[in-house]
């Protein structure tokens, strides 16, 4: 099973303080989402909302991916290091449980790495999520995870943002 | 008169003598009841109508105990001119997608809910690809889905050109007229665009489009009902007074009457309903009529240059009693809607008793008191009705005297044989009962009902309430299955839904039983079963019929229940649900207001003997009095209708306002014989009374055609019904009653 994790990081130096206003905000998607590797990729339609609070050195994100009897949310809040475009944090996801989180970020784009276990087998399990900007008003994302019987990396999500 | 009325109209008198005093309490009681106005709910359950403790009402309540926490369903129906192509389809499934995201949105089943039986790996795939096949392979797509056993034709028409979304509600104690409004605008903004793209036409309908209907239409009624009645009323008393203290005087006390009305029922928590809703028009007919008569017989003896003052007690003592007669009959025929089984019922009839009350209030406190602060001795007002028409009423009036006069021995045979006749129709006629008529007619989910009835499994269920429990986890109890089956061999049932269908889905299968409740989308489950796993839900679709016509499908369906209840005796099994609840309980509901219209026609006779002094003329008025009633359900049976809930209620209410007719021409006729002859006593008593009597008709019936602007048959029915009543009650206390008195009573 996958472990899914939205997570958006802002540049903290003063060039880059673009990029995380660009992703604050409400942002409305389609995409595709794979609950196994074997399983065939389901369409979803999703909404992230995204906020900096405490004089910009936490980002509480929520995603949430809805299918055909298919849901998928992510929650939580993130601190970030505005010096070295580090985030790092906690996030839960529904049915699925809570993972470690560590990224990093450049101008227009992030790179996540979540930590937890999977719940079929107990096993440690880990996850990347990708988030590209380009323009003010796209994004796209994508997530690799890892078979937990063969340990094969497959795109488990992709989608694509607007406001 | 006035001892049998309890003396009530003497609160005029007092009123005549402290006006200022008694308009400053009135204004600060009625500032504190109009602010009840700004705590008025809507109700939409028509579902309590039938609710009269019998097994499928108590069936009906225990369902609604264990599946508590759902908030209905909303349909959309999906109609294309020919066969969905690749485009709508892909369309229609981000629609599916999207609306899940909107407020109060549990979940969505449509056509793209369809999965294969779980593999081996446990992965269960949708039977529409993720990306779609190109329009060559989509009707084959298309004939797959439909044979589906959790689609077939309950989702998709076998055309392939119409589709159903049922989406599932949070339960939401709290909502307001507003809050679903926005829900359902929220959803159509979604819809919409893809039907103007798509040439598709979406209509929202199910349960919670038909309930919002319903609140939406008796939130307009309400004000356009009552706004059309007030205007009408100024626009008569105008016509009639040509003054505007005059005009004013006449017009406050129904507007009042109905203010308090409303009033009270915010304050007491009582909603407006599909039934009560007819209350504030009936409530502003009765009190404008009795302002008319006061105001009229003030305006007359002012006129004759008699002082204010003397004027009103006048009116206080001659027209004061009248009105109080009038209300309390009226009082009467509410009250004996008590008798009724079902509550709602026995609700509307303590809810218009109190409503007549505030009514007759209003007028004998405010006529009285308006007159003495508004009015000054010496004042000239013209006359208030036009020659021309006062001269067309008293003609009228004199034909009526001179064919009772010149033929009461063929009039009064004409009129025992047609009560005769139409007495037997009455008790014969069939009940009717059709949750329709409480929605509006131009509702778009209203028609929606009938093209889904053509196209799809039908779009009325009903409900078989199964209480037993599972031998083993996931599996389903025994008498579930029994139930299931027979309702799917059924030809009277289209189809089937319950927890049986998952099973059958997945027989074959590898999935594990105990694992396949979980597995199931929520929603899903709380269709099929309660929390406690003791109460399961089988939903059986059926083509939409009323009521009277779909009880021998009930009976057939309940003769083969029995036989599975008598196998499994442990279980409970019984219909649930508004179908089952009204097919069953109408015919008692309406049979049962029949008699107790019977006893309030009884109990207005004993009043009328008390109150002219005579049983013989008491009894004498019963004829007149019953015809109105009993011709009314001869045209139903003639025409092959029946009798419906809103029909008897009419009849009760109507028959409490229209035997005011015969008490005004027994009582004038009892003191006329006094000084007169029989035939001499009933001329100069239709004489004097008819002109009256036929005017006061004019202005009720006028005051209820305004119910013809209402969107809700029952409304219109109600207000047809009722004036029909008054206008033939009219002609029988002024031509059959005294042909009849004419026949029997000796010089």
């Amino acid at each position: 099973m996958l472990l899914t994790f939205p997570a958006f990081l802002s540049v903290a130096k003063a060039e880059h303080a673009g990029f995380m206003n660009k992703v604050t905000g409400t942002w409305k998607g389609r995409g595709y989402l794979r609950l196994k590797a074997k399983a065939p990729r389901e369409p979803v339609s999703c909404r992230f909302d995204g906020s900096l609070e405490n004089n910009n050195t936490s980002f509480k994100v929520r995603l949430i991916c809805l299918g055909i009897d298919l849901k998928m949310e992510t929650r939580g809040r993130l601190k970030y290091d505005t010096g070295k475009h580090r985030l790092a944090g906690r996030l839960h996801t529904v049915g699925i449980g809570e993972a470690k989180v560590t990224g990093h970020h450049n101008r227009d784009s992030l790179i996540l790495t979540m930590r937890g276990k999977n719940p079929d087998t107990g096993k440690p399990a880990t996850t990347t999520l990708s988030i590209i900007m380009s323009g003010n008003n796209n994004l796209r994302s994508t997530m690799t995870a890892s078979d937990p019987v063969t340990s094969n990396r497959f795109q488990a999500f992709t989608a694509k943002f607007k406001r | 008169m006035a001892g049998f009325c309890f003396g009530l109209e003497k609160i005029g008198y007092f009123c005549l003598k402290r006006p200022y005093t008694v308009l400053l309490l009135l204004l600060i009681v009625s500032a504190g009841i109009f602010s009840g106005m700004l705590n008025l709910t809507f109700a939409d359950d028509v579902g309590q109508l039938f609710n009269n403790g019998d097994r499928v009402s108590q069936a009906t309540d225990r369902y609604h105990k264990a599946f508590s926490g759902s908030g209905g369903e909303l349909v959309l129906l999906v109609e294309s001119k020919k066969p969905f192509d690749r485009e709508q389809l892909d369309s229609l499934r981000n629609v599916h997608l999207d609306i899940q995201f909107v407020e109060n949105v549990i979940g969505v089943s449509s056509i793209f809910s369809a999965r294969n039986p779980p593999d081996a790996d446990g992965i269960s795939t949708t039977l529409i690809p993720a990306k779609l096949p190109d329009n060559s392979k989509i009707p084959a797509l298309l004939e797959n889905l439909y044979q589906h056993p959790l689609i077939g034709n309950l989702l998709l028409s076998d055309d392939f050109t119409s589709t159903i979304m049922i989406i599932s509600l949070k339960s939401d104690q709290n909502a307001t007229l507003a809050k679903t409004t926005a829900m359902l605008n929220a959803i159509a903004a979604i819809t919409d665009p893809l039907a103007r793209s798509h040439g598709l036409v979406i209509t929202q309908t199910g349960e919670k489009a038909l309930r919002h209907d319903i609140l939406v239409t008796l939130n307009e009624d309400l004000h356009k009902l009552n706004a059309i009645g007030a205007i009408l009323a100024i626009t008569i008393c105008m016509f009639f007074f040509r003054r505007p203290s005059l005009v004013f005087i006449a017009s406050l006390p129904p507007v009042v009457a109905v203010g308090w009305m409303l009033g009270a029922f915010g304050l007491s928590g009582r909603p407006v309903t599909a039934m009560n809703n007819v209350l504030p028009t009936l409530i502003l007919v009765i009190a404008f009529c009795d302002s008319l008569h006061m105001v009229q017989t003030i305006r007359r003896r002012i006129g004759e240059a008699n002082p204010v003052k003397d004027a009103v007690a006048v009116a206080i003592k001659k027209v004061g009693p009248a009105c109080a007669m009038t209300s309390l009959t009226t009082v009467v025929a509410f009250l004996s809607l008590n008798l009724s089984v079902s509550g709602a019922v026995r609700d509307f009839g303590n809810a218009g008793a109190a409503s007549v009350f505030f009514a007759f209030l209003a007028v004998i406190t405010l006529v009285p008191a308006l007159s003495v602060v508004l009015l000054k001795d010496g004042d000239n007002h013209p006359a208030v009705i036009s020659g021309r028409f006062n001269r067309m009423l008293e003609r009228l009036s004199k034909i009526f005297a001179n064919i009772a006069h010149k033929a009461p021995h063929m009039v009064s045979i004409i009129a025992i044989i047609l009560f005769m006749v139409s007495a037997i129709t009455y008790f014969a006629i069939d009940t009717t009962y059709d949750y329709r008529s409480y929605l509006s007619v131009s509702s778009p989910a209203n028609m929606a009902i009938d093209r889904i009835d053509k196209k799809f499994g039908g779009a009325d269920s009903f409900l078989v309430l199964v209480e037993d429990v599972a031998d083993k986890k996931g599996s389903a109890p025994a008498s579930l299955i029994a139930v299931h089956r027979m309702l799917e061999k059924s030809p009277d049932v289209r189809g089937v839904f319950s927890y049986v269908t998952a099973l059958d889905w997945l027989s074959g299968t590898t999935a594990n039983m105990a694992d396949i409740p979980a597995k199931l989308p929520e929603r899903y489950r709380r269709r099929m079963f309660s929390s406690d796993g003791k109460s399961w839900r089988v939903t059986a679709y059926m083509p939409h019929k009323p009521a009277a016509s779909s009880r021998p499908y009930f009976d057939r369906i309940d003769a083969e229940l029995q036989k599975i209840r008598d196998k499994y005796p442990k279980a409970r099994i019984e219909f649930a649900g508004i179908i089952a609840q009204s097919a069953y309980s109408s015919p008692t509901v309406i049979n049962g207001l029949k008699l107790s219209l019977a006893l309030a026609v009884i109990t207005t006779i004993i009043m009328v003997g008390i109150f002219v002094g005579s049983i013989r003329l008491a009894l004498l008025s019963a004829i007149p009095n019953l015809l109105p009633l009993t011709l009314v359900s001869l045209g139903l049976y003639m025409t092959g209708d029946s009798i419906s809930l809103t029909t008897v209620l009419a009849l009760t209410i109507a028959y409490g306002i229209a035997i005011d007719n015969t008490i005004h021409v027994l009582n004038r006729y009892h003191i006329e014989y006094k000084a007169a002859n029989v035939e001499a006593a009933i001329i100069r008593s239709l004489a004097k009374t008819g002109p009256v009597l036929i005017a006061a008709t004019i202005l009720l019936s006028s005051g209820l055609a305004v119910t013809q602007f209402s969107q809700l048959p029952t409304i219109q029915t109600f207000g047809l019904t009722t004036l029909t009543v008054l206008i033939f009650a009219l002609i029988s206390a002024m031509l059959v009653l005294p042909a009849l008195i004419i026949t029997v009573v000796k010089k």
